[in-house]
């Protein structure tokens, strides 16, 4: 319990590809490090979700579900114009619509029409992209509300419409309106290292490789949406979101209300994959309508406009070049991408292997088609698909296995930072993977080479992924008066059983049964915790929670030693009682020593400080996955048999949950590859397949088996729980690893995705 | 959605009298599958909902004493599916009706409610006006038509989504409508491929014959059942579909066969086609291939491009002629 003095210093990190700076603390962690040998009861095993129970039966409350007495139920109007000016609605009409309460438009928001704190407007006249917001309303119901919206859009007027382009290739060509006074095309600057022509030069064998990913959108199951409602000057918001402190601070900022006004609150939550990481514009209308009217007001957007206005992966064209020795060793790599805003997907290509020369050209195009929002690891899914089909291409030139090409360009050291890494499992990945999935024996066939129709191949691909989380994370951990312990922390759980793995590292310190502890997570009243994106939740919130647990057990301990007679530093805490160590009877329960204390409760509290090596080392994620895909070469419908995933997140502090992340990212990655893309009217300038059928997503009969295999060990950089993060990585091998495996059923390369059939027959040049 | 009506009459007349002159008068709700999604996504918003499922008997699956296999309007599809006699005689059927949807929609989704749903193209379901919602023209023809029609589009290029109706026009089914002037029996395809359109002598329409409606029932009319015909002694046939997803989706071309081989060679085959056209579609010249010939790879691969001589794919469905050769191939093989 001696305070710590950390010492203070700069430190950038990445969250989504997004650079962020901290000052953090630095301090050896105060809870005891979990080493790969520390004997764990609770930590390590694969228990169930606290929360399974209410979720599987239903009763847990998504902010969905919320519906409180007075309520009243929102609707946007979203244009139907890609571009345009002068957008006007008549209100009168929507007020006409029996039920219809009161219509708001961008001129009497009384927020001044703000939107965040970069002078973006909450309701636009003059739409970019069809589905901007122009106008909202509210009703007694849901059903009024929808009503009065499709009144409301009978009134839609333009003062002009404007040319429109949503195609990256159309917007590049000289006729193309122009979306920005310097043209639509933004070129960047070279990225990578070495001199790439000198690799190229000096490369015995080069291959070219042109593909094209479409636009992902992120299709939660729990549409985007908000409940608020006022009781004085003080907000409270129920909001569907991945970052409770993160729209705390936005909408404090947007309704220029102090922060210590506003509580937002996430209990359950029905997806997010980075839609969801900060303020959005339903929040706010939930939030000025509540307060218009002083009733809880309800915005939830509708299927159509979740999948319109919510963010989407950019798609990308990628023109790759890779240059080997004969030897498979790799001289120059290549990356000429294009794409629209926040598109670039150029970090596997810098990190992945070790290659002396990388070049990175990214050129974004500007289009009326939305902006993007991060999702499920943005750009390195693009990216790494790229990447590992170029790797697939090179080692079919060069006639070696894909397996031992990549481990010939294998990594000692982070080729970007040129730091070592904290802990890297990547070749046991390789090696425990194709093990298990019977790789060299399968893969030795010659590509095409079965007969008949239905063909099947097998294939693979890597990845790497910021794994070591973010600074400042804060917990709290609350003994009671009968012994229970009570977590609390203001991140949230998203889905990926962050409750859960909280309540473990809690219990283990303690010594308490899981039973005993509960958390309060997803609420802006707990200590900070930061967003749920980037994969740095288990990182970052689990040496909090553990500190957090430590300190309550120190302070238990203190309490004990005189009621006991002993030294605190005799002391220990197990199976919940207090004993002095070594002992296995006596002693006495938590509950005996708050209550003889007359403590009442007894709180301890946690930092996430930051090992002093930290910045010495790069803390990343590593995995292999391989894939075994069917493919019927006369309809083109390929089929994914069989995925074996091998990743090292450090230690996975629930093998269960663990596990159920990847299986999760290996079905998106089944999505990007085979099904998933917004498809856009050119003329139109709309999504023409907006909606849960013709967006197409994996369902449980395209679902392989998945066998998940944990590599590595407990990082001994990243924190005293040794866990890095797992929810991006799982995602970002797969598709690559299912293109080369269609290609080792098939003999030709499909390299515009996804996968579908009309695709996979113009590859194979029928159709 | 707009507010409306809802009726359960208990039975077939007083349905009928609850339909009105138009179809924006009442809408006949069976299984609701496809039904209810119109009314959420508001192209088409009927003034009365007239629920058919409680009227006795309208869901029976009977077999005539002459062989006749009457099913009923509200039969399930699921039931369909597992319905020993369709198992027995038209396996076609039962396969069609097991690749349809998914579990779920199909324990819901009834026989005329298949063959009654509206088109899925994307600018129909849209807010976009549309030729088949009264626009000037057809949004797929410079759209995105990846799963428009090859065959029998113009004007309006949407396909049939039914796997059902293309297994029936395999077995030469018919449709049992009832009216307020009384009931008629009409084939689900015509006779003749070149005859005038007659209600009178057809279930399903083209675009050509009327762009707003698929099939010739009227607003004040229900279908009651689909006859299928006895089937010949040695009839085998199959039904074979081609989808994006393993998991419940539409077909991107669909193909149902009906033969009998005698003497190694056909003697009498029906053939057809879905998701190829605004209508299913029977495939006559693939029929004319395969008569008097015995059924190989190479004959069916000859009907099939007979079949689809005359297709005529938009700018992004050419793949879909080669996917509906296939099926058809592998459906006239899979009844050898």
């Amino acid at each position: 319990m001696a305070p710590r003095k950390p010492t203070y210093a700069e430190i950038t990190y990445e969250i989504d590809h997004e650079v962020e700076r901290a000052i953090a603390p630095f301090a050896p962690p105060e809870a005891p490090t979990w080493g790969p040998d520390a004997k764990l009861s609770v930590v390590g095993k694969p228990i169930p979700r606290v929360d399974g129970y209410l979720r599987t039966t239903g009763r847990a409350k998504y902010t969905y579900d919320l519906n409180f007495p007075g309520m009243v139920y929102g609707a946007v109007l979203m244009s139907p114009y890609p571009r345009a000016k002068g957008v006007r609605v008549n209100a009168a009409a929507a007020k006409k619509v029996p039920g219809v309460l009161d219509v708001m438009t961008g001129a009497d928001a009384e927020n001044g029409n703000k939107f965040g704190t970069r002078g973006a407007r909450l309701l636009t006249d003059a739409p970019n992209f069809a589905g901007e917001y122009l106008a909202a309303l509210v009703a007694e119901t849901p059903e009024a509300a929808r009503e009065g919206m499709r009144a409301l859009q009978e009134t839609l007027e333009a003062d002009e419409i404007l040319p429109h382009v949503v195609d990256i290739e159309d917007a590049a060509k000289p006729d193309a309106p122009k979306l920005d006074e310097s043209g639509n095309e933004r070129k960047g600057d070279p990225e990578g290292r070495g001199d790439v022509e000198k690799g190229f030069a000096e490369a015995e064998a080069t291959v070219d490789l042109d593909l094209r990913t479409p636009v992902e959108t992120h299709a939660c199951l729990e549409t985007h949406g908000s409940v608020a409602s006022w009781e004085g000057d003080a907000l409270t918001v129920y909001d569907s979101t991945q970052a409770v402190f993160g729209v705390r601070g936005g909408l404090a900022a947007t309704l220029g209300i102090p922060e210590n006004k506003v509580r937002v609150i996430q209990h359950f939550m029905g997806g997010g994959f980075g839609s969801k990481l900060g303020l959005d514009r339903y929040t706010v209308l939930a939030a000025l309508f509540a307060k218009r009217l002083g009733r809880p007001a309800k915005f939830f957007l509708t299927r159509r406009q979740d999948l319109v206005n919510s963010g989407h992966r950019p798609s990308s064209i990628q023109r790759l070049r890779a240059g080997a020795k004969k030897d498979g060793t790799l001289t120059a790599l290549e990356l000429v991408s294009t794409g629209p805003a926040g598109s670039g997907c150029g970090r596997p290509i810098q990190s992945l292997y070790a290659c002396p020369n990388v070049r990175v050209v990214h050129t974004e195009v500007r289009i009326n088609a939305g902006p993007p929002r991060p999702q499920r690891a943005p750009g390195d899914v693009q990216g790494a698909t790229g990447l590992e089909v170029l790797l697939d291409r090179l080692a079919e030139k060069l006639g070696v296995d894909p397996l031992d090409l990549r481990l010939k360009n294998f990594a000692e050291t982070d080729p970007g930072s040129g730091r070592p890494y904290s802990s890297n499992a990547l070749k046991e990945c390789y090696a425990k993977g194709a093990e298990a999935f019977g790789w060299k024996s399968l893969r030795a066939k010659k590509p095409g080479s079965d007969p008949g129709p239905l063909k099947r191949g097998v294939g693979m691909g890597a990845q790497i992924w910021p794994g070591g989380g973010a600074p400042n994370w804060k917990a709290d951990c609350a003994l009671n008066p009968d012994g229970t312990a009570e977590v609390r922390i203001g991140t949230q759980d998203i889905g990926t059983g962050t409750k859960t793995i909280l309540c473990q590292v809690a219990a283990e310190e303690l010594g308490l049964p899981i039973e005993r502890v509960s958390i309060t997570i997803g609420d802006t009243n707990a200590p900070f915790g930061g967003s749920s994106g980037g994969s740095v939740v288990t990182p970052s919130s689990t040496p909090a929670v553990h500190e957090a647990a430590h300190d309550a057990k120190e302070r238990l301990l203190a309490l004990a030693a005189p009621i006991l007679g002993k030294e605190a530093g005799d002391l220990e805490a197990s199976e919940g009682r207090v004993r002095a160590k070594g002992e296995t009877a006596g002693g006495m329960t938590f509950a005996e020593v708050i209550r003889k204390a007359n403590a009442g409760s007894v709180v301890g509290s946690g930092t996430r400080t930051l090992h002093e090596k930290f910045k010495d080392f790069s803390i990343l994620a590593f995995g292999a996955q391989f894939a075994e895909v069917e493919v019927d070469v006369e309809t083109g419908v390929v089929r994914v048999l069989r995925v074996v995933a091998a990743h090292d997140c450090g230690r996975p502090v629930n093998p269960m949950l663990a596990a159920s992340q990847v299986e999760g990212g290996v079905i998106q990655g089944i999505c990007f590859a085979l099904y998933s893309e917004r498809i856009m009217d050119r003329k139109l300038g709309d999504f023409v397949n907006a909606n849960l059928h013709d967006y197409r997503l994996a369902l449980m009969p395209d679902v392989p088996e998945i066998a998940t295999i944990f590599c590595g060990s407990p990082d001994p950089i990243v924190s005293s729980v040794g866990a890095k993060g797992i929810g991006e990585p799982a995602v970002i091998p797969t598709a690559g690893a299912i293109v080369n495996a269609v290609h080792h059923a098939t003999g030709v390369w499909c390299t515009e995705l996804p996968l579908t059939p009309d695709r996979v027959l113009r590859a194979l040049g029928i159709a | 959605m707009k507010p409306f009506e809802y009726a359960t009459p208990k039975t077939v007349d007083e349905a009928l009298s609850l339909l009105g002159e138009t179809f924006d008068d009442g809408a006949i709700l069976a299984g609701g599958t496809d039904l209810l999604t119109e009314l959420k996504d508001g192209t088409f918003s009927p003034s009365r909902l007239v629920n058919v499922k409680r009227v006795p008997g309208l869901d029976a699956i009977e077999e005539g004493k002459d062989g006749t296999l009457h099913v009923g309007a509200t039969a399930k599809i699921a039931t369909v599916e597992e319905h020993a006699s369709v198992l027995a005689r038209f396996a076609a059927l039962a396969q069609a009706a097991r690749e349809t949807a998914s579990p779920q929609i199909r324990n819901m989704a009834t026989v005329a409610g298949s063959l009654c749903q509206r088109p899925r193209c994307w600018y129909y379901r849209s807010d976009h006006l549309c030729l088949r919602k009264g626009g000037a023209n057809c949004l797929a023809v410079e759209g995105e038509n990846r799963f428009h029609a090859i065959l029998g589009g113009s004007p309006c290029y949407i396909v049939h989504p039914s796997d059902v109706a293309t297994a029936l026009v395999a077995f030469d089914a018919q449709v049992r409508i009832l009216g307020p002037q009384g009931e008629r029996t009409v084939p689900i395809l015509p006779e003749s491929p070149d005859a005038k359109a007659d209600p009178a002598k057809q279930f399903y329409l083209l675009p050509k014959d009327d762009p707003y409606r698929e099939n010739t029932l009227q607003a004040n009319e229900i279908v009651t059942a689909v006859r299928l015909p006895k089937p010949a002694p040695g009839v085998k046939s199959a039904f074979v579909k081609v989808r994006e997803r393993g998991a419940f989706d539409f077909s991107l071309a669909a193909a149902a066969v009906a033969a009998r081989v005698e003497g190694g060679k056909v003697s009498w085959i029906r053939c057809s086609l879905g998701a190829v056209a605004p209508a299913p579609w029977r495939a006559r010249e693939a029929e004319a291939a395969m008569l008097g010939r015995p059924i190989t790879l190479e004959t069916a691969a000859d009907a099939a491009e007979a079949a689809l001589a005359q297709a005529k794919p938009m700018t992004q469905n050419r793949y879909k002629v080669h996917l509906a050769k296939v099926v058809l191939r592998r459906a006239i093989v899979a009844v050898a």
